[in-house]
């Protein structure tokens, strides 16, 4: 029990302490080797060997890839085309720009696996467009960091490839493929909050588009719309797996925007380079310290002991999950998803297969629960990027927000109890 | 002299980040072409790729050590007097040092048993290629970390001094 306290409280204490999410990992993995092995024999190796081996991993490299094509593809003219396209589609419904808003972020979710990067990128633009047109700033900045939590759900997503690592044994394909429908889900119930407030509110609309007009901006949109369709495509004719298909968005995208647009210099390309390869350093050092971590998990028998606990309350799968949820809303408020996937995935994975939950139902749960985490305080990062992009104070994104937890936490709800909306595409799609 | 050191290990770093990261696209691309273009299977490209990402992993743990951009909750310990808060952010830093020194010791231990495999696919490589980007990387990250550490002591000096 002393073990269980010092893994989960201990490393939600040195979180909140201020200490870097791989150091707090790795810190606490090293108290509990000191407890079972003294300084004395403190095994250095064990460290060194459980960190190292981790990152050899091929499916992994799909995370540096996700996010240089998203990265590449987050340039001026590609945003632009595709918010513009998004405005000439749905911009006449009750909410106009806010549904364009909406449907940018489910396309760039396609391209991108960040929810981070659709805020700040898609976000800056999508916010001062908002403004022009008459809409309240701190509702112009809740729509995008509540839409742009769509980003992971739909493939590529790089906290679904996450899941897929820690919880060994489930295909990554069938995780991504798993989270189009849920997606999509999330996109509908944002646009009915926005209609209500629309309306209230007496927000502007555009005229029903003319075809000639949709026809334009659909061509103008038409080759960055293409790369979901060959990273999907690709994955679903099992031509590809998720890290060969993103190494093709990738040269797609460089093609793209060094070849076709010339947005990109080289001089930008090394400068993107870099900064993609920092970026993943970050989030990968957490995943390869976490394994550390879910190896003494697993020794200390933790993952038995949460089972011996929940089942003496309750054998009910639903009461599980609905458990699950709220102890994850509530790590979601102080961890980094990736982090808290790493960390609960090998705790919680034996108790979900024991209760006859599909795991691909409870992946997709777990990183839709998460990215809502994106959007509460104190460790919101979707709030802190859109604070930052619409120039405006935490407090007054979160405000903006507020109306967009509701249809968020609706879609968690289905996707919890509903398990063939998760299921029912791969399944199909995925033999 | 400090910054000196620090910008030269950064420029060594971000050049061997880049690299890394070119022959890691190229080498995984390469094995697409090779397999579904040529119909060619070539595995080496990706065990070789695989090398340059752990490399990555680590080398670029260098780099966000020298912006301070680990991802870490500091909405807490923001609320501490200044004087507290230096000497916990102190605290902070030198045990992830530690810890970046355990990963180091670590890894020296590991070379001699690791020596032992070779990579399936490219017999003259073994283990140890995967390990030495941490005893690269390691005493860079620390350099970075005990940089940060002596900022604090001397921005509050500077402060004092222009008093």
């Amino acid at each position: 029990m002393i073990k269980l306290v010092i893994f989960i409280t201990g490393l939600i204490a040195l979180f909140c302490m201020g200490f870097g999410a791989p150091y707090a990992i790795g810190l606490i993995s090293s108290l509990v080797l000191v407890i079972d092995n003294g300084f004395a024999n403190f095994p250095t190796h064990t460290v060194a060997q459980k960190i190292v081996n981790s990152g050899n991993s091929f499916v992994l490299l799909a995370i540096p890839f996700f996010l240089l094509a998203g990265e590449l593809m987050n340039t001026g003219s590609i945003t632009r085309k595709i918010f513009k396209f998004c405005n000439t589609l749905v911009g006449w419904v009750p909410g106009g720009l806010a549904h364009a808003n909406i449907l940018a972020s489910i396309i760039f979710a396609g391209m991108s696996g960040s929810a981070v990067a659709d805020a700040a990128g898609l976000g800056t633009i999508e916010i001062r467009a908002m403004e022009d047109q008459g809409f309240d700033t701190d509702f112009s900045a809740g729509i995008t960091a509540a839409s742009s939590t769509i980003g992971p759900i739909i493939p590529p997503s790089i906290p679904m490839v996450v899941f897929g690592v820690s919880a060994s044994g489930v295909a990554i394909s069938k995780l991504l493929i798993a989270g189009i429908v849920p997606g999509l889900l999330m996109g509908i119930t944002l646009s009915i909050m926005v209609i209500f407030i629309s309306l209230k509110r007496k927000y502007p609309r555009s005229s029903f588009p003319k075809w000639s007009e949709l026809w334009n901006d659909f061509k103008g949109a038409f080759f960055p719309l293409l790369t979901p369709t060959i990273l999907i495509g690709g994955m679903l004719s099992g031509i590809f797996t998720p890290t060969e298909a993103a190494v093709v968005s990738v040269v797609y995208a460089f093609f793209l925007t060094v070849v076709v647009y010339r947005e990109i210099s080289l001089r930008d390309l090394y400068k993107i380079i870099i900064r993609v390869a920092r970026d993943s350093a970050c989030v990968l050092f957490i995943i390869v310290s976490s394994a550390l971590y879910g190896y003494l998990l697993v020794r200390a028998q933790i993952p038995q002991m949460l089972i011996d606990i929940m089942l003496g309350l309750t054998t009910n799968k639903y009461i599980i999950l609905l458990l699950i949820n709220v102890l994850l809303i509530i790590v979601g408020c102080f961890m980094d998803a990736n982090a808290a996937i790493l960390i609960l995935t090998p705790a919680l994975m034996p108790l979900v297969l024991e209760v006859g939950i599909d795991p691909v139902h409870f992946g997709l749960m777990m990183v839709l629960n998460l990215m809502i985490g994106l959007l509460t305080p104190p460790v919101g990062m979707c709030l802190y990027a859109v604070s930052k992009v619409a120039h405006i104070s935490l407090d007054r994104v979160v405000k903006g927000t507020a109306p967009f937890y509701l249809p968020l936490f609706i879609s968690l709800l289905l996707v919890t109890f509903i398990p063939e909306l998760s299921t029912w595409l791969p399944n199909l799609l995925l033999k | 002299m400090n910054r000196k050191i620090s910008n030269l290990i950064k420029g060594f770093i971000n050049i061997l980040i880049f690299l890394c990261m070119l022959s890691m696209i190229l080498l995984v691309a390469s094995q697409v072409v090779f397999r579904y273009v040529l119909k060619w299977s070539v595995p080496w490209t990706e065990e070789i790729a695989r090398v340059f990402f752990v490399w990555i992993i680590f080398i670029g743990v260098a780099l966000v050590e020298e912006e301070d951009g680990q991802i870490s909750v500091d909405l807490f310990i923001k609320k501490l007097t200044p004087g507290i808060y230096r000497i916990w952010k102190s605290i902070i830093l030198i045990l992830e040092s530690t810890f970046v020194a355990i990963l180091f010791v670590g890894s020296i231990k590991s070379l001699k048993t690791v020596s032992l495999i070779n990579l399936g696919t490219v017999p003259h490589l073994d283990y140890r290629i995967l390990y030495i980007p941490v005893l690269i990387a390691a005493p860079c990250i620390i350099w970075f970390l005990l940089n940060r550490l002596l900022a604090l002591y001397k921005f509050q000096h500077n402060k004092e001094v222009a008093k």
